[in-house]
């Protein structure tokens, strides 16, 4: 894909997507997580009387190791996201007090780090233990204040330096929904969770419950946990499946791409937040390494002035212009062509409202982006984008709105095409807002006006139509949504770079599951195959070899022959009329080897080829 | 393919008395005569042609000029015309611009004969085409009068162009009619108007020949292929390339110069080895970041790992058509089509194409392009072929599972009737046909206004770029905005404004408010009509039932709100989650960061607003006794706390508050308070505020040491009489002391 200067989330493996900072506060790089778990009462009972986990079928079916397993998926999730994460892993409700603050009952099992080959191993064996081994090894049930625990993270999370590179946040794994009953308990941790509040730091929450009593939240957690003012909450608060996929790719936060004023019409504005909710995935650039001791090198570009060969400077000393008709260069500076971008200040004008179907097929050009009302930039937004999506559902329209992403952008048209909120068994499928489609400019539609004209109006048998339809009909793909499957090749390189990296004999074997259903293929032969008879009947098949490539049109050249080695050689080449096959370069090579002239055009060379034999 | 054959254009422009009348009024008052439109419109030819289609021949005759310059010229004929560039037509190039320009265009304001102007073009023409396979072109700028009607020599004039294959385009300007014109139009001789003229330089791009970049088969199954072209459908057209140049060369003069390019150099160091030698290609390894660790991978390893597969388009299945939306494409899009030329596959293409339609669905299929390419998943989805274009199947790129950042929003407020009203008159007044900027004809702004700055640029080097241009397709449309004005006047938009609540929030005040999981459960269930079936699933929220109604909830968890404190009251009913504007901001001074937060509270007087000093320099107060409390080991950063409230309170000329905590402290109410109090006083810097420092302050140094040293000077505070005296006085007792 071409490079957008338009577009933020341009080439290369980092994550560019920097959030507009208010007043240019730094974005964080990475994140920090500590994941914390309770292991104070009942941790090691089975979520189920039978042993069994109700949403995990695996080998996995107690509390404690189906935590452990988890939280080695997060790190390891981490590791292969390949940034600079850090993640730690405090456990609480234990016998042995190992932390900064010394605390009973909290033991940091992992520091604040980020994950290496060595920690996903060791995790993998504490995942390998039995309840009994777990019991021995760390002990369960000792109470443990909840304050204490928020204590101890934010502890954590002030020894690392510099917070403002990170964002931060805890994941909690708790199956004991009322851990303190004293009012000086509650009292304490609230003040605890406030500090971490002050800090920035998110806490994620996910209660597990056991079969015979249902987790409530409103009993102590509920008052003390804070939730995001702009996310959905469904009542199923941190869904453990989603932590559990261990899919290898990078996991991003949600954060805002930009926030811009949307222009209603003159007097009457809001304010939106746009969100990037695709992106194509690539490998990771890689980091060139001295092959002598795999140290990271570092790499240096420079301009230099092919004339003196000076070292440039990449701004005074460096002119840009544009060539125009091969030769002629006009002088531009990149200054005046970013001038000519300028067209007015970021933001989101309203143009006027089309039908959604108006919007076809072929007006793509980029990815979509997400817009929701930011409502700490205009208050009321929320409302207003609100009542707007539901007259546009409602009459089936889309908003055409003009949009200059920053300063330095391009100003582009694009479609608002509203969006109401879809909900599955309380969890949210689809968010409420504004699917925001770029739209082309006419330079950037092809016209195809010119294929394929002469088979126009083929008026197709009955019979061949009923043919196509059953086939149409048998190969359905009944439940398809985008991104259904993963992409084979990323999940190749990431197999690979982790067996590297932990020294496995084979890389785990990944499945490619964008292949056909061979299956069901089969079965349909007898309905493909009448199709295809179907359309023989109409036109004759050309035959064509190989796989309809190209190549298999133009009959292959026959060889040239070798080149004669003397005089005798050519003459006899030349006799045969072979000569003219020889190719140009062939024919100077020989002529230069018996030092005649080798220049000019093929029939001059052949001339004096001719000449010398 | 065919080959494309050359082009040669002559423009013919008429300068002459006819064309010195005005033609149009800029906006500023000056006039633009006929001649300047012309000439202008013959820039845009020009310029198209340089730069998009710069192999073709371009020759420009000028008529009604005072000057004459032409081939014909010598037997006295064919007066007061001029033709530019040597009197030849050649390949378009910079030359060809400057001649059109205004200041070196030749002058004109004589009588002009087009006739006799098209005789020379044609003459042109003829000369340099001569029997070679040319595509050619004349395109006339005049005015109704340069022709008289019924010439004979327009006649024959129009047979030649038959004859030449030529085709003539005359526009006129400023004429309501078309005078001899109208009479001879037919395949070779065209009227158009000044729009249509310059139709084909609208669009800022190369034009291109269509071609398919890949062929191959559209498998459907083991047993079906059809053959396929895949084209580009749509591409991004940005400015063109900037390309470097070196100044230190440009400096040297030309002769001794050889280039002026700039070479990139990319070299690799050991990152430990900065004056090390650089690392070559061969000695370098590809290494993947997998958590703190950098795995290096061979090429070996890359080859025996990576992931390889065959090109193809391979048929998953068909989808449902709504499962398909503009939301999930990657990026811009290809299109299918029946290989060219191919019966068979047209045929079946067809029916595939007629089966999709009629049965609403779409191929999902594995495309990849080129061998051990990215696969790729792609929806083919069928458009059935018009006047204009053959059926195809349009491909749209999709999604993978890692290319989706999936995320949830909280839901939004439902709208009331006022507000419904008044988005539903909005959308009406606004919602314009579908033909309006469709983007098959709506052209870039951008691109206009670089590549018309690029004409000037390259015709006069120091010409600027037009510092504000006004471009209608970015605008909200003329008719769209007296129809909003219609229903929506001025005067209306602060009721409406006033009805959604909209206010800028200037920048966010005090601390955010917080939402607890308690708030966010409430909210759902009141929105929630089914709360009777609870899923097992889903964690129980306790207190909730069906067969209740909201004030009883609101009754149930009054015990509850007690223990979520004042902050659930403060936001309780508050539907919008907003942080509330006009409400003071809460003072908080948390335990984590207290100095900074002491500090930023501070400033947040400086900055305006109500008075928050007292508070912070309470509640620091309280944190470092808090700190004092909690152990030996926080005494440390309570000393900090207290350093930073002695300046603060220094700065903000708060003696009191600080005095007066000294003092609590100093009474040792607790252990560890006294154990804070003993280091403390070990630090003279932390004494109380003397009069020296604060005016307002009754303490002098010598009563601070004291105070520090724990004698009784005298009583702990100095009669207010003595902070009354002059200031100097106090600064000299410090001095002795010092």
């Amino acid at each position: 894909m071409d490079f957008d200067p338009t577009d933020f989330d341009g080439p290369g493996g980092d994550d560019p997507l920097m959030p507009e900072g208010e007043e240019g506060e730094r974005a964080p790089q990475a994140l920090r997580e500590a994941l914390v778990v309770d292991c104070t009462s009942n941790a090691l009972k089975p979520l189920k009387p039978d042993g069994r986990c109700q949403w995990w079928e695996g080998p996995v079916d107690l509390y404690n190791e189906r935590i452990i397993w988890v939280v080695g998926v997060r790190v390891y999730v981490h590791a292969v996201q390949a940034q600079d994460d850090k993640v730690g892993v405090l456990l609480y409700g234990v016998k042995e007090k190992q932390n900064p603050n010394n605390f009973d009952g909290i033991r940091l099992l992992f520091d604040l780090d980020r994950p290496s080959a060595q920690r996903i191993k060791q995790l993998e064996e504490e995942a390998r233990r039995s309840p009994k081994q777990m019991e021995e090894r760390y002990g369960c049930g000792k109470a443990t204040p909840v304050s204490d625990v928020f204590w101890t993270s934010t502890t954590i999370f002030n020894l690392g330096a510099n917070q403002n590179q990170f964002d931060s946040r805890i994941f909690l794994f708790t199956c004991n929904d009322a851990p303190a009953a004293s009012a000086d308990e509650v009292h304490a941790a609230r003040t605890r969770v406030q500090d971490l509040m002050d800090m920035d730091v998110k806490i994620d929450f996910f209660p597990l419950r056991f079969e015979e009593k249902d987790f409530s939240i409103e009993r102590f957690w509920g008052a003390l946990l804070p939730v995001d003012p702009t996310d959905y909450v469904s009542r199923a608060s941190g869904r453990l499946e989603l932590l559990e996929r261990r899919v290898r790719m990078r996991v991003h936060r949600k954060r805002t791409l930009q926030r811009l004023t949307f222009y209603v019409c003159a007097g009457v504005e809001a304010s939106v937040s746009i969100f990037v909710t695709l992106l194509e995935a690539k490998i990771p650039a890689p980091i060139y390494l001295l092959n002598e001791n795999n140290k990271p090198l570092k790499a240096e570009t420079k301009q230099i002035c092919e004339q003196t060969g000076a070292l440039l400077h990449p701004v005074d000393d460096i002119a840009t212009y544009v060539e125009v008709a091969g030769t002629s260069r006009i002088q531009v500076s990149r200054q005046e062509a970013m001038e000519a971008k300028h067209f007015g200040d970021p933001g989101l004008r309203l143009l006027g409202f089309k039908p959604s179907k108006s919007l076809e097929d072929h007006h793509r050009i980029f990815h979509a982006y997400f817009v929701y009302p930011n409502e700490k930039g205009v208050k009321g937004s929320a409302q207003l984008l609100s009542a707007m999506i539901s007259s546009c559902l409602e009459r089936e329209l889309m908003a055409i709105c003009s949009y200059v992403a920053r300063k330095n952008s391009e100003p582009v048209l694009v479609a608002l095409m509203p969006q109401a909120e879809m909900e599955e068994d309380g969890e949210q499928v689809r968010p409420p807002g504004f699917a925001m489609i770029r739209l082309p400019w006419a330079e950037e539609i092809r016209q195809l006006s010119s294929w394929a004209r002469s088979h126009q109006n083929l008026s197709l048998p009955p019979r061949l139509q009923a043919a196509a339809q059953a086939v149409v009909n048998g190969l359905r793909l009944e439940d398809f949504a985008p991104g259904c499957a993963e992409n084979p090749k990323l999940q190749r390189h990431y197999a690979a770079v982790q067996a590297l990296a932990l020294s496995e004999e084979q890389p785990e074997e990944t499945v490619d599951v964008l292949q056909p259903d061979a299956t069901n293929m089969e079965k349909k032969k007898p309905i493909v195959q009448a199709w295809k008879e179907a359309v023989s009947g109409c036109a004759p098949k050309r035959s064509f070899e190989g796989d309809g490539g190209g190549r298999a049109k133009f009959a292959k050249k026959s060889e040239a022959p070798a080149v004669p080695e003397g005089k005798e050689a050519m003459r006899a080449l030349l006799h045969s009329g072979d000569a003219e096959r020889l190719t140009v370069p062939q024919l100077r090579d020989w002529l230069k080897s018996h030092g005649v002239q080798n220049t000019g055009k093929k029939q001059e060379l052949l001339e004096r080829v001719r000449s010398c034999v | 393919m065919a080959w494309k054959s050359k082009e040669a254009m002559v423009v013919v422009i008429d300068v002459g008395a006819s064309m010195q009348e005005t033609f149009s009024v800029v906006k500023d008052g000056s006039k633009v005569t006929r001649a300047q439109t012309a000439l202008g419109v013959a820039q845009r030819l020009v310029q198209h042609r340089l730069f998009f289609t710069p192999k073709e021949e371009v020759g420009i005759v000028f008529f009604g000029t005072r000057d004459t310059q032409n081939d014909l010229q010598e037997d006295g004929e064919y007066r007061n015309i001029y033709v530019c560039r040597n009197r030849k037509i050649d390949v378009v190039d910079l030359e060809a611009l400057r001649c059109l320009s205004e200041t070196t265009a030749p002058k004109g304001g004589e009588v002009s004969d087009a006739v006799s102007a098209l005789i020379v073009g044609l003459d042109m023409l003829i000369k340099r085409t001569k029997e070679l396979k040319y595509k050619k072109s004349i395109k006339l700028i005049t005015h109704e009068f340069s022709a008289p009607l019924g010439d004979p020599d327009l006649a024959e004039c129009a047979k030649q162009l038959q004859v030449m294959g030529a085709e003539l385009s005359v526009t006129l300007v400023g004429s309501s009619g078309k005078g001899a014109w109208a009479a001879l139009q037919g395949e070779h001789l065209k009227v158009v108007s000044l729009p249509e003229l310059l139709r084909d330089t609208e669009l800022r791009v190369k034009p291109v020949e269509q071609r398919a970049k890949v062929r191959l088969a559209l498998t459907i199954s083991p047993e079906m292929d059809i053959p396929i072209g895949v084209y580009s459908k749509t591409t991004r057209v940005g400015f063109p390339t900037m390309k470097k140049q070196s100044k230190l060369a440009a400096a040297i003069p030309s002769e001794a110069r050889k280039s002026d390019k700039v070479l990139p150099d990319r070299t690799y160091y050991a990152t430990d080895d900065k004056e090390g030698e650089e690392v070559k290609k061969e000695d370098r390894v590809k290494g993947f970041k997998y958590g703190q660790n950098i795995v290096p991978m061979s090429e070996y390893d890359e080859a025996a790992l990576s992931y390889s597969c065959d090109r193809t388009l391979t048929t998953l299945g068909f989808a449902d058509a709504a499962s398909v939306s503009p939301e999930s494409s990657l990026h811009s899009v290809d299109v299918v089509a029946a290989d060219k030329g191919d019966a068979w596959a047209h045929y079946a293409f067809e029916s595939l194409v007629e089966a999709m339609l009629s049965e609403k669905r779409v191929l999902i299929a594995r495309y990849c392009f080129r061998k051990d390419s990215q696969p790729r998943m792609v929806a083919l989805i069928p458009k059935k072929g018009d006047a204009s274009s053959s059926s195809h199947l349009v491909l749209q790129y999709m999604p993978f599972t890692e290319d989706l950042r999936e995320w949830t929003c909280a839901s939004l407020p439902e709208p009331t009737a006022e507000q419904k009203a008044f988005t539903n008159s909005l959308v009406d007044a606004l919602t314009f046909d579908p033909q309006t900027l469709r983007p098959e004809e709506t052209s870039n702004p951008s691109l206009a206004r670089f590549y018309d700055f690029l004409g000037r640029r390259a015709v006069d080097p120091g010409a600027k770029l037009e510092s504000s241009v006004a471009a209608p397709v970015l605008e909200m449309p003329e008719h769209a905005r007296l129809a909003l004005e219609k229903v929506l006047p001025e005067n209306e938009r602060l009721k409406v404004k006033a009805s959604f609540g909209l206010e800028k929030v200037e920048k966010a005040v005090g601390r955010e408010r917080k939402r607890f999981w308690r708030d966010a459960i409430e909210e759902k269930t009141r929105n929630a009509a089914s709360i009777g079936e609870v899923d097992i699933k889903k964690i129980k929220v306790d207190a909730y039932t069906g067969a209740k109604k909201t004030e009883e909830k609101e009754e149930d968890k009054g015990p509850l709100r007690h223990v979520k404190g004042e902050e659930s009251q403060e936001h309780r009913g508050d539907d919008s989650m907003a942080v509330p504007v006009g409400v003071p901001p809460r003072v908080h001074i948390g335990s984590v960061n207290p100095q900074q937060d002491f500090e930023r509270w501070l400033n947040e007087r400086k900055t305006g607003g109500q008075d928050v000093v007292t508070p912070a320099i309470e509640q620091m107060c309280n944190v470092i006794l808090r700190f004092a409390e909690e152990g030996e080991e926080f005494h440390g950063k309570a000393l900090g706390c207290l350093a930073t409230l002695r300046r603060g309170c220094v700065r903000e000329a708060e003696v009191a508050g600080y005095n007066e905590f000294l003092r609590k402290l100093r009474l040792r109410l607790t252990r560890r308070q006294g154990m804070l109090w003993e280091r403390a006083a070990q630090d003279k810097g932390l004494g109380l505020i003397t009069d020296a420092e604060v005016v307002t302050s009754t303490v002098t140094a010598e009563e601070a040491q004291a105070f520090l040293e724990g004698r009784e000077l005298s009583g702990p505070t100095a009669s207010s009489s003595a902070s009354a005296t002059a200031p100097d006085t106090a600064s000299t007792t410090v001095w002795k002391y010092l």
